[in-house]
């Protein structure tokens, strides 16, 4: 019995096979999808959102109407119907288009008062954090003072002053809303930029814009992400908010706020749909980014990990 | 602690300073004057106009001239109705205003606090869900949606409420005051609950809420004198810019149940760009903000011992 030696083969070792990853790598981006995609509120919100971004796209194109055409004679204060799927104003104007007209400005201004706000906030939080020292003193004086400004106060004074419009709406938003966004990276910054991986790679020569863009700032990602979700529906409101008092967007742009403002006549009238709508779709827009907030912030929280 | 509140004074006057120049460049970097849109006034007219308001002289002096005024608390007279200083305006304004946002104050945190902790102590169970839809409710109606809504329906279809009038004496105001206050605290209420549910499950989870409970305390002493008592303070932390949302809310409030408020004169104001009663304003509820902001965050302070004022918070 037993086994004749030359019936074994050798097994090779190869070194490369020991060192090799035997998973896909998961970028950043992938890993947050893996993790929101088992969070149902969340993803709620990702649906929510993605099918209003879907209805802005192709809304005002599916309609026979543009957001601006009024038939005074004809079709003033239709109920909906085959014709007007969301009715018509006492201008003759078809709701259906305006409210998703407003849904393109809504979220036109939402995101791009998140994004500069994210810019400056990460560019002016990140050297205030980084440099520390002095220089951190006198930047986060600056916030402090800045600060104490109450934000709406400081829009609305501003939209009084400059020329009305999108962009000017946009401006006005940012001027004091990148403030939560440098608070947030420069103490996350300061926090990580003396931990032993900073300083490894400093040891091996990187420069500061490499640890600030490849090591800072992707660690901070995480909370930078919650925050921006939520400022979105904070400027969405804002510029509705601004719109109802009629410093917003300007006649005969839609905007949902200037929409719920014309409709405040249904309060004696009952032409329910002028109010419904856009409110319905302004409320479900803020629902949506809430809850893409609470989600993002429930997987992305290290302290919520499990 | 006495260092502290001195450089937080010094940095409120500071706010407050630069609030009341950037109005003043924002005001005077608008072409023209306040009368150019005005029909043609004679030119003696239009020399004393200018005179009332001190837009006669250069602009330095003006500058001067404004700080002096705001530091003696004197906010100009408006320029559309030139019979009426701002001041009285915000005197007349200012107690309904008060009345309105203290209302929706003690509604927000008091139901707030009440509705988080029974969500929290009945987790996962109807009576949380209901709470949280209202809550989710709250987060997702703007002021200026629900205060129609009230309106229509509890106003004028089932006329539980009156309204568009203001009534005299104490109680007389009350039932004017009812829905407004509604619509105003009903956001604000909504982010007290979700903050007091989650403190409270946070805290809820602690060994010594366990102890308390072992050692037989009654259920309700526990939950009043060992939850409530911790759960509470990330709540006060939100009171600042809560009082903050309550106050610019009270803008479109006013002018949707027309109550003859600061916010009232203040949109009409920006819609006939009175200039002086922008300024005005701006400047007192500025002020007013940032006064309320330092209050809260003395509290703050003072409610939690493990914070100590005046050192830095890490992160």
């Amino acid at each position: 019995m037993g086994i004749p030696a030359h019936k074994f083969q050798r097994v090779e070792r190869k070194a490369e096979q020991y060192e090799a990853i035997r998973r896909p790598s998961v970028s950043y981006w992938q890993d947050v999808w893996r993790r929101l995609r088992s969070n149902w509120l969340g993803m709620t919100g990702l649906i929510i959102i993605s099918l209003l971004v879907l209805m802005a796209v192709i809304g005002p194109w599916i309609s026979d109407y543009t957001y601006y055409e009024q038939n005074l004679l004809e079709e003033k204060n239709l109920e909906p119907s085959s014709e007007h799927w969301f009715g018509t104003d006492d201008l003759g104007r078809d709701v259906f288009t305006r409210t998703w007209y407003g849904a393109r400005i809504s979220l036109i201004i939402g995101i791009a008062a998140a994004m500069i706000d994210l810019f400056i906030g990460v560019l002016y939080g990140g050297i205030a954090g980084y440099k520390g020292g002095r220089t951190d003193e006198v930047m986060m004086r600056i916030v402090d003072v800045l600060w104490g400004l109450p934000y709406l106060l400081v829009v609305i004074l501003l939209l009084v002053v400059l020329e009305p419009g999108i962009t000017t709406i946009i401006i006005a938003l940012t001027v004091t809303g990148w403030l939560n966004m440098a608070r947030l990276v420069r103490g996350q910054v300061l926090q990580l930029k003396n931990q032993e991986y900073v300083l490894a790679a400093r040891t091996l020569g990187a420069n500061t814009k490499w640890i600030m863009f490849k090591h800072l700032i992707p660690n901070t990602m995480g909370p930078i992400l919650v925050l921006l979700t939520f400022s979105i529906p904070q400027a969405i409101f804002a510029e509705a908010f601004l719109s109802f008092l009629g410093l917003g967007v300007q006649a005969p742009i839609a905007s949902w706020g200037t929409m719920v403002d014309d409709a405040l006549v249904v309060i004696l009238s009952d032409e329910w749909w002028r109010l419904f709508f856009p409110s319905f779709f302004l409320g479900l827009t803020l629902l949506g980014f809430n809850a893409l907030g609470d989600g993002l912030r429930d997987v992305l929280d290290p302290k919520m990990r499990k | 602690m006495l260092r502290y509140v001195g450089g937080r004074l010094l940095l409120l006057l500071i706010t407050l300073w630069l609030i009341s120049t950037m109005t003043f460049v924002l005001m005077h970097s608008i072409p023209g004057d306040p009368f150019t849109s005005e029909k043609k006034l004679p030119e003696q007219t239009l020399k004393a106009l200018k005179a009332k308001y001190n837009l006669d002289k250069p602009l330095p002096q003006q500058y001067l001239l404004y700080i002096k005024n705001l530091a003696t608390g004197d906010l100009g007279i408006s320029i559309k109705t030139p019979n009426r200083t701002v001041n009285e305006m915000l005197e007349d304004g200012f107690p309904v205003s008060a009345r309105l946002g203290l209302q929706a104050i003690v509604i927000a945190s008091l139901a707030g606090i009440v509705m988080g902790m029974i969500a929290a102590v009945r987790q996962n169970r109807p009576a949380d869900m209901i709470l949280m839809f209202i809550a989710v409710l709250g987060i997702s109606i703007p002021s200026f949606v629900l205060g129609p809504l009230l309106q229509k329906y509890f106003g004028l279809k089932w006329e539980l409420f009156p309204l568009a009038q203001w009534g005299d004496g104490f109680w007389g105001e009350f039932k004017f005051t009812v829905l407004p206050s509604i619509a105003l605290a009903f956001t604000p209420l909504a982010l007290v609950t979700r903050l007091m549910r989650s403190s409270m499950l946070d805290v809820l989870g602690n060994d010594y809420i366990r102890t308390a409970q072992a050692k037989g305390l009654p259920p309700l002493r526990v939950l009043t004198r060992h939850t409530l008592r911790n759960a509470i303070i990330p709540v006060v932390t939100i009171m600042g810019p809560l009082v903050v949302g309550i106050l610019t809310g009270s803008f479109v409030i006013e002018k949707i149940f027309s109550i003859p408020g600061i916010g009232k004169y203040f949109v009409e104001s920006i819609s006939t760009r009175d200039f002086s009663v922008i300024m005005g304003v701006t400047i007192f509820y500025s002020g007013l903000l940032i006064l309320m902001n330092f209050f809260v965050d003395l509290v703050y302070g003072l409610i939690d011992p493990r914070i100590k004022l005046g050192e830095k918070e890490a992160g």
